[in-house]
């Protein structure tokens, strides 16, 4: 240990000497003392992030490596190392437009995402903006509510989807039943097309209390001068919302729309565990549910399928980050 | 009269109509923030029913009995409390309770592994110097982009090879290999905000690095580090798509989250009761502790808005 101090010691004092000596141009940098320690320095560093980099190389390299090579062959689901079934070329990627039976299925499950997205996204973003608005007034017993709205959001992707199972039963559910009650009609929920998807979009409704924490933390970043000084030229509430608010907040707007996209794209576990299927008329066939379904049986056609998915995505965000000059960064930013 | 004589301004002022109006423009301005505020409690209370309402369901159906289930009731016409089910779910022997203890070793192993792990790295890209070390972090961050079912599928082949197959291991192992780019995202820029200037201080008075990181930026870095390990917690509690990936119908290594879809999901026929308590269960400790934690999420969160 004290050989370690002293060292450490003589390589603080020589950082000052190189540093000096760099200064007036002189070649300390290739004295083998330096070298050492540059080396010793090196390696301390790699060995903290040694578990992210083995974590990236095994958990995300070799598997998407591993896919790409596989979205080429027409192969079942098996343990590695045993054969890759046979060469197709392109065709796992071809068939989603030459084959008419993957054409529907590839294009159904690219409309019910794309129509999930447009519409959930937007709606998300603005409805959980406004109750971040509502909830960040002044008055008291706003944590209390802050509280109450956050409360569906603790509930776990696999509870709710049981629970909206039962309630959003046709027959026997709680919303129907009560409807019945005062004389109305039941809806219909997930038992129609039509329905399934505005209903989907009414559950996901309950946790926007997540993405409304995340404004609420954004908008005390707001500085106060800006409110003050908005207030002596006249501007009312109305107009601070606009002129200030919601320019200071869309940087966050910006990364909140990023991760949903990549997010909302990859829906499956919230319908998976809601109704157990891809809905009636595969009106929630969202498109993750392809490489599910694909995944023992055609793993080749999964991972060609995971790879378009990707592109979607890579392709979402740099349209989304090329458009982006609505985006007002702060001198901080 | 003396009062009068120091203040000869003030008396024929309060007469002024201009003050006058302004009073009453301040009453009235009073009287809109009353009915404003009013307004305001009034929606908030009409919103919070909504949000309340998934909750309530739950719970009022996870107290009823089964007669009173099929009565199709939200609230017990006699009144009574019925614990059967809860009684039920923790009786011995109930697979329940072996999807409790599966999830709680994985949980447990993640909490504290992940702001281990991720705190390690997160010093390394935050305080050392070392060749490329930039580049392997934006390489890190670039793996939030990629999607997470695009690995995970082929993961399986992996998997069997090691025999992890219908194990717990796939659940937690990867999650230490560091903890995840969001974690160590987090956590280094946290630790950016910490002074060189008293790490320096350190290293002169023989500190080595690991000494620095064990006991300068541990202690430091406990908020952040408490708010990665409740959302691991969180994370490994809900898990859903990893358990549903690499888990058998049947498998001893049930989680909650793929056993309570097994047993109570679509298409079971087991009542409302029974489901909803598994429910109740399962959503108390994350309640619990997002109470006890509400402000270390919340500062947490403020974290995750500096980001840009």
């Amino acid at each position: 240990m004290p050989d370690m101090v002293s060292e450490q010691e003589l390589s603080k004092s020589s950082s000052n000497a190189v540093a000096a000596a760099e200064t007036k141009g002189t070649s300390v940098r290739k004295s083998p003392e330096y070298r050492k320690r540059k080396i010793r320095e090196n390696l301390v560093g790699y060995l903290y992030i040694m578990p992210v980099i083995l974590g990236v190389l095994i958990f995300t390299a070799f598997p998407v490596v591993y896919a790409f090579i596989e979205s080429f062959f027409e192969t079942r689901l098996m343990p590695l190392g045993e054969s890759l079934g046979e060469f197709v070329w392109f065709d796992n990627y071809i068939k989603n437009f030459t084959n008419s039976f993957y054409r529907r299925q590839f294009f159904q499950s690219l409309g019910v995402t794309f129509l999930y997205a447009v519409t959930y996204i937007p709606l998300s973003l603005v409805l959980s903006f406004l109750l971040a608005v509502l909830l960040n007034q002044d008055i008291k017993g706003m944590k209390f509510f802050r509280v109450l709205y956050y409360l569906p959001v603790l509930i776990p992707a696999v509870c709710s989807g049981m629970l909206w199972n039962r309630i959003t039963d046709p027959e026997y559910g709680i919303i129907n039943k009560a409807l019945e009650n005062i004389g109305l009609g039941g809806l219909p929920w997930f038992t129609t097309a039509a329905s399934s998807m505005p209903s989907f979009i009414f559950i996901n409704l309950f946790t926007l209390g997540g993405s409304m924490i995340l404004w609420l933390a954004q908008l005390k970043n707001v500085p106060k001068t800006l409110y003050e000084s908005a207030r002596l030229d006249g501007a009312g509430k109305f107009r601070q919302l606009i002129s200030i608010t919601i320019p200071v907040c869309t940087p966050m707007i910006l990364y909140n729309f990023i991760m949903s996209v990549i997010g909302v794209m990859q829906t499956y576990s919230q319908v998976i565990t809601l109704t157990g299927n891809s809905g009636v008329d595969n009106s929630l066939l969202f498109y993750v549910f392809n490489i599910y379904g694909n995944r023992v049986s055609h793993f080749g056609y999964a991972c060609a399928l995971s790879f378009i998915l990707f592109g979607i995505i890579g392709v979402l965000t740099a349209v989304t980050m090329k458009t982006s000059k609505w985006v007002y960064y702060t001198e901080e930013g | 009269m003396e009062h009068e004589a120091l203040n000869p301004v003030l008396e024929p002022v309060a007469e002024d109509p201009m003050v006058i109006e302004g009073r009453k423009r301040r009453k009235r301005a009073k009287a809109m923030r009353i009915v404003g505020k009013t307004g305001s409690y009034l929606f908030l209370t009409a919103l919070s029913l909504f949000f309340l309402f998934p909750f309530l369901v739950m719970i009022c159906l996870s107290i009823l009995s089964n007669k009173e289930i099929l009565q199709q009731v939200l609230f017990s016409p006699t009144g009574t409390i019925y614990l059967g089910t809860y009684r039920a779910l923790f009786s011995s022997g109930s697979t329940y309770l072996r999807y409790l203890l599966n999830t709680l070793y994985v949980a447990a192993i993640t909490t504290v592994g992940i702001p281990l792990v991720s705190s390690l790295c997160a010093y390394g890209f935050a305080k050392l110097e070392f060749k490329g070390r930039d580049v392997i972090f934006g390489i890190v961050l670039g793996t939030m982009m990629i999607p997470a079912v695009i690995s995970i599928v082929p993961l399986y082949t992996l998997y069997a090879k090691l025999g992890w197959i219908n194990t717990l291991f796939p659940m937690w192992v990867p999650s230490l290999f560091g903890g995840g780019a969001t974690n160590i995202f987090l956590m280094r820029q946290f630790m950016r905000g910490i002074p060189n200037d008293m790490l320096k201080a350190a290293k002169l008075d023989g500190a080595n690095s690991f000494v620095i990181y064990l006991r300068i930026m541990i202690p430091l870095c406990l908020p952040i580090m408490l708010f990665v390990a409740v959302q691991s917690f969180m994370g490994a509690w809900n898990d859903f798509m990893t358990p549903f990936t690499y888990l058998n119908y049947g498998s001893e290594s049930v989680t909650l989250a793929l056993g309570i879809y097994w047993d109570y999901g679509p298409g079971s026929i087991k009542f409302a009761n029974e489901a909803m308590a598994a429910g109740v269960v399962m959503t108390l400790p994350c309640a619990v502790i997002f109470f006890c934690f509400q402000k270390y999420l919340i500062d947490g969160v403020a974290v995750t808005g500096m980001k840009d």
